[in-house]
């Protein structure tokens, strides 16, 4: 006998993702007791059935039912061919290299966050085929194959509405969000998408969303304050891209809108770790339904750095004051973090080269003097030392340290021209980072043979872009020479094999990011690292310092880095110079 | 193209602690999820073991848990897959033409009636239409052929034992809740 469904119930509802729901509700046959009946046959066992008389009383197990709404595109198709830029170029050859051989069968599902509570919910994720099998549709053309890894981070960000991506720098973060809103602009599942970046990375979005999606409808809010008004609200466009300068300006209407965003998207989400300022406040203000950080060094300087972070992806997840192991189980569902040695095992290496270098003689007379000088100046201060005095004995070293003030005599750039001449002979191609720009300028200047570009803070944002078009199609430059501020973030220069740190910066997670421009996907051979450290100075100190703390930085995200300070603290700096604190401890000890 | 073509997928999951449960999932031809039904689990005792004898698994799989999900369906599916020997009795107990997909080396799907369906090979699959009427194994070559997905026709038996899975464990959680 067949189950008779006249006795189901039934339920229906609306669900957020998975449209209506009908939920039928009949007992089990686990307790049913079995009747026998009068002989009647049993259509269900037919003749094979010994006992055909035999049936359970009726009672069908319940069954639950869900329907998925089709998930008609939300947007047009593209009609024209891909438009294929030189970058997009190189994660093609790189995939082709690394992709491994069964990746045909590798099936990428999309997993409900634990904050998805209702099943009906979690089984809208659950039964979507594999993320490879979406992508592959027709109307979902990629202009390369994705990495393993990036299908995974596809399937981590889609259903999540608090989530933070936290790749190393160079592993396509960039490409990830963009497919994961382009999955869900066409599952209607958003409709208005807001991006916030750095200023200097507006070019690079707008290009990669060209390459990654060129269906998508992107607009930069830029030009005047009439512009920008006119932008934000009656603006079509999928995509709004802008720049964290822009919240300030325009506080008032990007947290006004009606309709809000359905995503906000930060990149370089460490801008925002400093809760308390400005930006970071108009930000959390703005009203969204779903909030993604992205950002290679969610931990910069210190555990509070992702506090600031979730304090905008997911408002009181974690506070300031928690436990390093608590923070990392709160935020365990809502940040993933892969790091090239972990998924890209066929990247090619990344060469780390300190040299070691001795000051010129002027350089010599002229940074003993400075420090003893210096030193004592501080120290008749007193009490009324301050951080800020210390600060500006240490740049004054290590600007001695690049260059003699008087003579512009260097060590380093005798090394740097060294080098060099065997790149460029061998038609590579080099980025050398300063702290400086001063010093950038001088570096060109002395190494003019090698046709030095400058890219930094002094540079129009307008003629940014033409310089990297510059260095990347021109065979006779072989040098950009970058600022840390301008250049260690975003942009893509993995046909460079050789970077020079000519000073160091005081965090080592910027110098990461400075030298993962050239060491990331489509990295055209092992990349060399030369950084600079003057013997016995200022520079060699703080290198053992932050050596130190690279070490120990583990606890949070991943077995190689810890939760404790990255940067230079307060009382490392004063103890540079074995100065006391105005407390009178002594913290640091490197000198 | 018909775009409202629809493929029905039933797979059983036994656990010895909970019992059968079944799922049906009907998708599209870009194998994207149109429907779920799911049972509870289905447990046998001592006397019906004894009643049934060796056909109570495909009393139950078929005749209580198979048909009753088939029958739950709000659009019918063109094409009822399965992949579990103890279904191949829904054959003829409902409306959809059943197919059995196997992968090289398993479980042959007609095992007890050598060379007695038709068959295709699709993607590596072999394909054994439940059924000795030829116009209906062509209407299934042709259904299949619809199916414009990368995917494999055994995937989205993955997808109902996890979806299962699933409801299973929020069960137990609400139960412990």
């Amino acid at each position: 006998m067949q189950p008779d469904l006249s006795q189901v119930s039934s339920l229906r509802f609306e669900s957020v993702n998975s449209g209506s729901i009908e939920i039928c509700s009949v007992a089990s046959i686990e307790s049913a007791p079995i009747d026998f009946l009068d002989g009647s046959p049993y259509p269900a066992s037919g003749s094979k059935v010994p006992v055909v008389s035999a049936r359970s009383t009726g009672k069908p197990p319940a069954i639950s039912s869900y329907f998925f709404e089709p998930q008609t595109p939300a947007i047009r198709e593209p009609i024209d061919g891909q438009v294929v830029d030189e970058q997009a170029t190189e994660q093609s050859k790189s995939s082709a290299a690394v992709q491994v051989a069964d990746s045909e069968s590798k099936r990428t599902r999309i997993k409900p966050p634990k904050d998805v509570i209702k099943l009906e919910d979690r089984l809208f994720f659950t039964l979507q085929p594999p993320l490879e099998s979406i992508l592959s549709n027709r109307t979902m053309r990629f202009p390369f194959k994705p990495f393993e890894f990036q299908y995974e981070g596809v399937a981590f960000l889609f259903p999540r509405y608090s989530a933070i991506l936290a790749d190393e720098m160079g592993l396509g973060k960039t490409m990830q969000a963009i497919t994961s809103m382009r999955l869900l602009l066409r599952t209607g599942n958003i409709k208005r998408i807001l991006l916030i970046c750095p200023k200097p990375l507006v070019a690079n979005w707008l290009r990669e969303f060209k390459t990654w999606a060129p269906e998508i409808t992107v607009a930069p809010i830029s030009g005047s304050q009439v512009n920008r008004d006119w932008q934000w609200r009656h603006d079509g466009a999928m995509v709004k891209v802008a720049n964290y300068e822009l919240m300030i300006r325009d506080d008032e209407i990007v947290t006004n809108l009606d309709p809000s965003f359905d995503l906000v998207v930060l990149d370089e989400a460490q801008r925002i770790k400093n809760k308390a300022n400005s930006t970071s406040k108009v930000i959390q203000q703005i009203e969204r339904k779903r909030s993604w950080a992205l950002t290679g060094t969610p931990i910069e300087n210190s555990i509070e750095d992702l506090v600031g972070i979730c304090e905008f992806v997911s408002p009181g997840t974690v506070h300031s004051g928690m436990e390093p192991r608590q923070i990392k189980s709160r935020v365990s569902d809502i940040i993933i973090r892969r790091t090239k040695d972990l998924v890209m095992k066929d990247m090619p290496p990344r060469l780390m080269k300190d040299a070691e270098l001795s000051l010129t003689a002027e350089q010599q007379a002229t940074y003993e003097s400075a420090e003893k000088d210096g030193v004592i100046r501080l120290n008749e201060m007193g009490k009324e030392v301050t951080i800020k005095h210390v600060f500006e004995l240490v740049l004054r070293l290590k600007q001695i340290c690049n260059f003699d003030p008087a003579t512009k005599t260097s060590s380093k750039i005798e090394r740097l021209s060294a080098d060099l001449e065997e790149i460029a002979a061998s038609g590579q191609k080099a980025i050398v980072f300063s702290q400086w720009v001063d010093s950038i300028k001088e570096i060109s200047g002395q190494i003019s043979a090698y046709n030095p570009l400058e890219y930094h803070g002094r540079i129009p944002s307008k003629q940014r872009e033409p310089i990297l078009k510059e260095f990347r199609e021109n065979p006779d430059r072989h040098v950009l020479l970058m600022s840390y501020g301008a250049g260690s973030v975003g942009l893509n220069l993995q046909f460079c094999r050789y970077v020079f740190l000519f000073d160091r910066w005081w965090n080592p997670a910027v110098e990461d990011q400075a030298i993962n421009r050239a060491h990331r996907i489509g990295a055209a051979g092992s990349v060399t690292i030369t950084r600079m450290i003057m013997a016995g100075t200022i520079e060699q100190r703080i290198h053992e310092i932050l050596e130190s703390k690279r070490e120990l930085f583990r606890e949070i995200l991943d077995a190689e880095e810890n939760s404790a300070h990255r940067g230079l603290s307060r009382d490392e700096i004063f103890g540079l110079f074995k100065l006391t604190t105005p407390d009178g401890k002594i913290f640091g000890d490197a000198a | 193209m018909d775009a409202s073509i629809s493929y029905g997928f039933l797979q059983i999951v036994s656990d010895e602690a909970i019992g059968h449960t079944g799922g049906l999932l009907l998708v599209d031809q870009d194998a994207k999820p149109t429907e779920f039904h799911c049972t509870a689990p289905v447990s046998e005792n001592s006397t019906q073991k004894i009643l049934y004898g060796e056909t109570w698994a495909s009393h139950v799989f078929c005749d209580l848990i198979g048909a009753a999900l088939v029958e739950k369906s709000s659009c019918m599916p063109e094409l009822l897959f399965i992949g579990q020997p103890e279904l191949i009795q829904l054959a003829g107990k409902v409306a959809p033409p059943v197919l059995m997909v196997k992968r090289d080396g398993g479980e042959t799907a007609n095992q007890n009636h050598p060379a007695e369906f038709p068959e295709m090979l699709i993607d590596g699959l072999t394909v054994s239409v439940l059924s000795k009427d030829l116009v209906q194994f062509q209407f299934a070559k042709e259904a299949c052929d619809r199916f414009t997905t990368s995917l494999t026709l055994d995937e989205p038996f993955e997808r109902i034992r996890q979806a299962i899975g699933e409801a299973q464990q929020v069960a137990r959680q609400s139960d412990a809740a």
